[in-house]
């Protein structure tokens, strides 16, 4: 009874075969492991020079705990934490003009030939205008200068592309070093609700948050997100006593009995930390590998004399 | 001993030892017995099991309100909880049940360690039921099929480690010392799962590494464990499988060492693929990519090999068993080409965070591995019984249930991805729209893994009657000889 | 003594008609099936196409091919939907003063309001000095405001012509670092009129090292010893 190899005689060779296992499965383990730990595997929070900050900042105790609860419920199941980005562009924006407004419309419109006068003329007299979009770099650069040069400052400003950015779902894609405090860091394979990476730049009032939480389809009718009512306790309440916040009224009291009291249902503390974790979602500082779009604050009004005028407006951090 | 069945290689001895004296595979099959029912009868359960809890979390993705109220319901812990049921509760005890099988037989050697199997089996079940519930109380770890917490996997670890060290000892004690291809397979699987477990736990759980990189790992991970463990296991199964049924030898060893070596290589870089756009260095999942797209080599070679060895229409008529073992080497073909083409850039760009991912998943798991491992099942069991199936019928009819539900299963969820995708790339979609336009393809889905379910149960059935008619009168046999109660007489089922 | 239950199958094989092992009598039933299953699978020596290694070799090219277009440089820093390096730096803001002006303007909001005002007018009945168009903020050489800014300010000076009395600024030394005070000088600079070039950190760092040993606040008159450069 003869059986015949497969493969020729090294392949008959326990421990030659075992050595080549070995070789072929390491060479992935050092390729996506270990070069991958050498190369971001030890990244730090860094520091931001325009705020003095590091970035991540550590989330607030409350807020820990509710990554907890998103662990434990498994929100990744439908839920991404990741902000996709397309591409970038450039827009101009024109912040002050130099010279004065009636040079300024015609040396706009000529570097602008698709704008007539009349519109430039409208668009600088409420600045910061945009006077170009969806230029790349050079073009957009090279642009401003030349208005600058005729006596409107002007500066090219970035624009982040992709549906998740026009969605509102970030300002700006998520990176790795947005994850960096994160465990376990839950970036999700499915979209059945939206993404939540930079949940707290679009959503802060934390009463709609638990109403969503209690009954998906009050805030967003059709919704097939499950209600999550074991996450909340009910409770009566009578007429004169105060209904604390964070609580969703299910049944209005109209009276003082028992019979008329109503019912209010409150987040227990899982609900709460949840919330407290989702409102701490914010992917929108800037960094070296993920710039950030800025939009160009309006200019200061001008102080009427003998008063102090107010503070300048802010312009968002970058 | 019967002359080897027709082959139409000429011989060329490479060596002049003497003819083994071959052990005839009936005292091997018997040998098993007892180990390889233990771990498939528990692999059937864990497959009913998990696709019951699959069926309850793909109800609730299209109504949200189904059973909402209890947290052990809820959706985010239903689905890991399905998953790890069906990939270690079936998948992997049946996967070990099956290669210890067909280790004696490729070694022609008596199953020595049926104790430490039986204990080991026993300690796996308790492992996955551990971790099962686990999830189901919200230990979750979080990383996908790695959601049971570190004591469970301790159990199975553990479990693991006396199946393993088995079953390498009945690969060293083999009797016949040239390897079959489907050997070098299970012996890979079975080296490579401990090494990416242990690795994925420690990073992951133990010692944590830093941010995204937990994403890489556990996509390592999650690649690593289709792919090199149940994959491996499932391909050495058809390779044995394949030219077993027909009776001819297989077409090319040497091809499939070809496509070993090529899976093992890049099949171990494939993983991180499905990182595509995620927050990571880019050129992780592009390195993922690019392996996978060398992987189209090894499934060519797979697919030539076992088409020259038979035609795969007249193995698929012959009979039930080859029905699943073809079924699931076209699901392996199709699942490859799908996973290529959605990680296209473009497609991927599209379709990257929707259904069709799941689909994919869905055909590798339940068409390519799940059919395979049934179809072994479906072999294996009569032989180490020594009987047969009650039900011919009620097998033809399971793979019916089987072949439809998985590929309503992937049909629904690839076109339902796609077109959520599509929806997805216009911003002025409004977000709920598209959700409520996922529901009736995970409506789809659903009734797909109804008829999963339903397959199943009529594997149960099966199996509950084979078991019955078999075991019961050896109990009886072993009470009257030891210690006197009982009938003597065994009872014959029709 | 044992019946087989049916002749050797060939391998392959179905097993068919259900269950008719049934004529059994005794204890043999269960191990009566003495079948043999026929051989084990052999297989064949047909060797590898060629055609299957250039498929490989054509595939490994397409993949290199694809982690160079798609790879971001293998750099930590790229992620998609960036080729590379060098297109993140092109796309930073242009102008350093942006980064320092966004900082300062924060520090100048938290600790600086509060004397010298929003609107960088100062508070005569303080005697606190404006900043908007004063004259020791506009040279270019800002070591005289880095040192007060450093060190404080103590009894009269001169801004703009107009003389203000003994006001005290506190020393900031040990409060701000050499990029918030480069940022807040930055700020002042650019605003409230004025039109004078960023400050360097680096020269904030100098500048403390060379004051290292100075106690006390400085004077107007100290400072205006202090030659500017051009």
């Amino acid at each position: 009874m003869r059986i015949r190899s497969g493969g020729g005689e090294a392949m008959n060779n326990g421990p030659l075969l075992f050595l080549g296992v070995l070789i072929t499965l390491a060479s992935s383990f050092w390729g996506l492991v270990l070069a991958p730990q050498i190369q971001f595997g030890r990244q730090q929070p860094r520091l931001i020079e325009a705020t003095g900050e590091y970035y991540p900042s550590p989330r607030p105790g409350l807020a820990e705990r509710g990554a907890e609860v998103y662990r434990s419920l498994g929100c990744v199941e439908c839920h991404s934490q990741q902000v996709r980005q397309s591409g970038v562009h450039f827009d101009v924006w024109v912040t002050e003009l130099t010279t004065n407004i009636t040079a300024a419309v015609p040396a706009v419109a000529r570097l602008q030939s698709h704008l007539n006068e009349a519109d430039v003329a409208k668009a600088l007299g409420k600045l910061p205008a945009r006077v170009a979009m969806g230029l790349d770099a050079a073009d957009a650069d090279d642009l401003a200068k030349k208005l600058t040069a005729a006596g409107a400052t002007a500066k090219p400003a970035l624009v982040a592309l992709g549906p998740d950015i026009a969605r509102n779902w970030g300002p700006r894609l998520s990176v790795s070093q947005d994850y960096l405090r994160d465990y376990p860091v839950q970036l999700g394979q499915l979209r059945l609700g939206p993404d939540l990476a930079s949940y707290g730049t679009r959503q802060t009032n934390e009463n709609l948050i638990l109403l969503h939480l209690y009954e998906p389809t009050r805030t967003m009718p059709g919704s097939m997100m499950p209600p999550y009512r074991f996450l909340f306790a009910k409770k009566p309440y009578k007429f004169l006593d105060g209904v604390p916040t964070g609580t969703i009224v299910t049944k209005v009291a109209t009276g003082e009995s028992e019979e008329s009291a109503g019912e209010v249902v409150v987040p227990k503390e899982d609900a709460l930390a949840l919330v407290a974790y989702l409102t701490s979602l914010k992917a929108e500082t800037s960094l070296t590998e993920a710039p950030t779009p800025k939009v160009p604050a309006p200019p200061a009004p001008p102080a009427a004399p003998g008063q102090t005028p107010p503070l300048a407006p802010v312009p968002p951090v970058p | 001993m019967s002359a080897s069945p027709s082959t139409s290689v000429a011989a060329t001895e490479t060596t002049a030892a003497s003819p083994v004296e071959r052990i005839p595979s009936a005292e091997i099959d018997a040998s098993l017995r007892w180990p390889v029912l233990a771990l498939l009868a528990g692999s059937v359960m864990w497959l009913i099991v998990g696709t019951v809890l699959a069926l309850l979390a793909a109800i609730k993705l299209h109504k949200g309100d189904f059973l909402a109220d209890c947290p052990w319901l809820t959706v985010g812990r239903i689905r890991p909880a399905s998953a790890n049921a069906i990939l270690y509760g079936f998948a992997s005890q049946a996967a070990l049940g099956v290669l210890f099988w067909l280790l004696c037989r490729l070694g022609n050697v008596r199953f020595m360690y049926q104790v430490a199997v039986l204990i080991a089996g026993k300690l796996w079940n308790i492992g996955v039921l551990v971790g099962v519930v686990a999830i189901l109380v919200g230990a979750s770890n979080g990383f996908e099929w790695m959601e049971m917490p570190r004591y469970a996997a301790a159990i199975l670890f553990a479990a693991y480690v006396v199946l393993g060290l088995c079953a390498v000892a009945t690969f060293q004690t083999r009797r016949v010392r040239q390897l079959y291809p489907t050997q070098w397979f299970l012996f890979a699987a079975l080296f490579w799962f401990p090494w990416l477990y242990t690795a994925a736990n420690y990073l992951l759980v133990i010692e944590p590494v830093r941010g995204v990189f937990q994403s890489v790992v556990a996509a390592w991970f999650a690649g690593g464990f289709l792919r090199l463990w149940l994959g491996l296991v499932a391909l050495g199964i058809i390779y044995y499988l394949l030219p077993k049924m027909t009776g001819k030898p297989l077409y090319s060893g040497p091809l499939a060492a070809f496509a070993f070596w090529t899976i093992l290589f890049f099949g171990s870089w494939a993983g991180v693929a499905g990182l595509q756009g995620a927050p990571v260095p880019r050129w992780v999942p592009s390195v993922g990519v690019a392996a996978m797209l060398c992987l189209l080599a090894a499934l060519v070679s797979n697919a030539l090999n076992w088409y020259f060895t038979s035609c795969y229409l007249d193995l698929f008529k012959k009979n039930s068993a080859a029905r699943f073992i073809v079924f699931g080497a076209g699901c392996y073909l199709l699942a490859g080409l799908a996973e290529l083409i959605l990680a296209a850039p473009a497609i991927d760009r599209v379709t990257g965070l929707t259904l069709a991912g799941m689909g994919v998943k869905g055909l590798a798991i339940h068409g390519f591995i799940g059919s395979v491992l049934l179809g072994s099942i479906y072999y294996v069991l009569p032989r180490v019984l020594q009987g047969q199936w009650a039900s011919e019928k009620l097998i033809r009819i399971h793979f019916g249930f089987h072949a439809a539900g998985v590929l309503l299963i992937f049909v629904g969820l690839l076109v339902g991805g796609v077109l959520q995708g599509m929806k997805l790339e216009n911003p002025s979609t409004a977000f709920i729209s598209i959700a409520k336009g996922t529901a009736p393809f995970v409506g789809l889905s659903t009734t797909g893994i109804l008829l999963l379910l339903v397959g199943q149960v009529l594997l149960a059935i099966n199996l509950f009657k084979l078991v019955r008619f078999f075991v019961q009168p050896a109990v009886r046999t072993f009470c009257a000889e030891y210690c006197g109660c009982g009938s003597v007489r065994a009872e014959v089922k029709p | 003594m044992k019946k087989p239950k049916k002749n050797k199958p060939q391998a392959g094989k179905a097993v068919e008609a259900p269950g008719s092992s049934s004529a059994a009598s005794g204890t043999d039933t269960v191990r009566i099936t003495q079948r043999s299953d026929g051989d084990e699978p052999t297989a064949g020596r047909t060797a590898v196409p060629v055609l299957m290694i250039a498929l490989l070799v054509t595939l490994i090219y397409f993949g290199d091919v694809f982690v160079i277009d798609h790879g971001g440089e293998l750099d930590a820093r790229v992620h998609q939907p960036f080729r590379s390096v060098k297109e993140l730096q092109d796309l930073q803001p242009k102008d350093p003063g942006e980064v320092l002006r966004a900082r300062g303007q924060k520090i100048y909001n938290t600790y600086c309001v509060a004397c010298h005002m929003g609107d960088g007018n100062g508070n005569p009945s303080a005697f606190i000095p404006p900043l908007a168009g004063s004259d020791w903020v506009a040279p270019k050489d800002p070591s005289r405001i880095i040192r007060i800014v450093l060190n404080g300010l103590q009894g009269p000076i001169t801004v703009n012509g107009k003389p203000w009395g003994a006001a005290a600024m506190l020393p900031w030394r040990d409060s701000l670092t050499d990029e918030d005070v480069a940022g807040v000088l930055t700020y002042v600079r650019a605003s409230f009129g004025n039109k004078a070039p960023a400050v360097n950190p680096e020269d904030v760092k100098k500048i403390r090292e060379e004051t290292k040993s100075k106690s006390g606040n400085w004077t107007a008159d100290e400072l205006l010893k202090i030659t500017l450069k051009e």
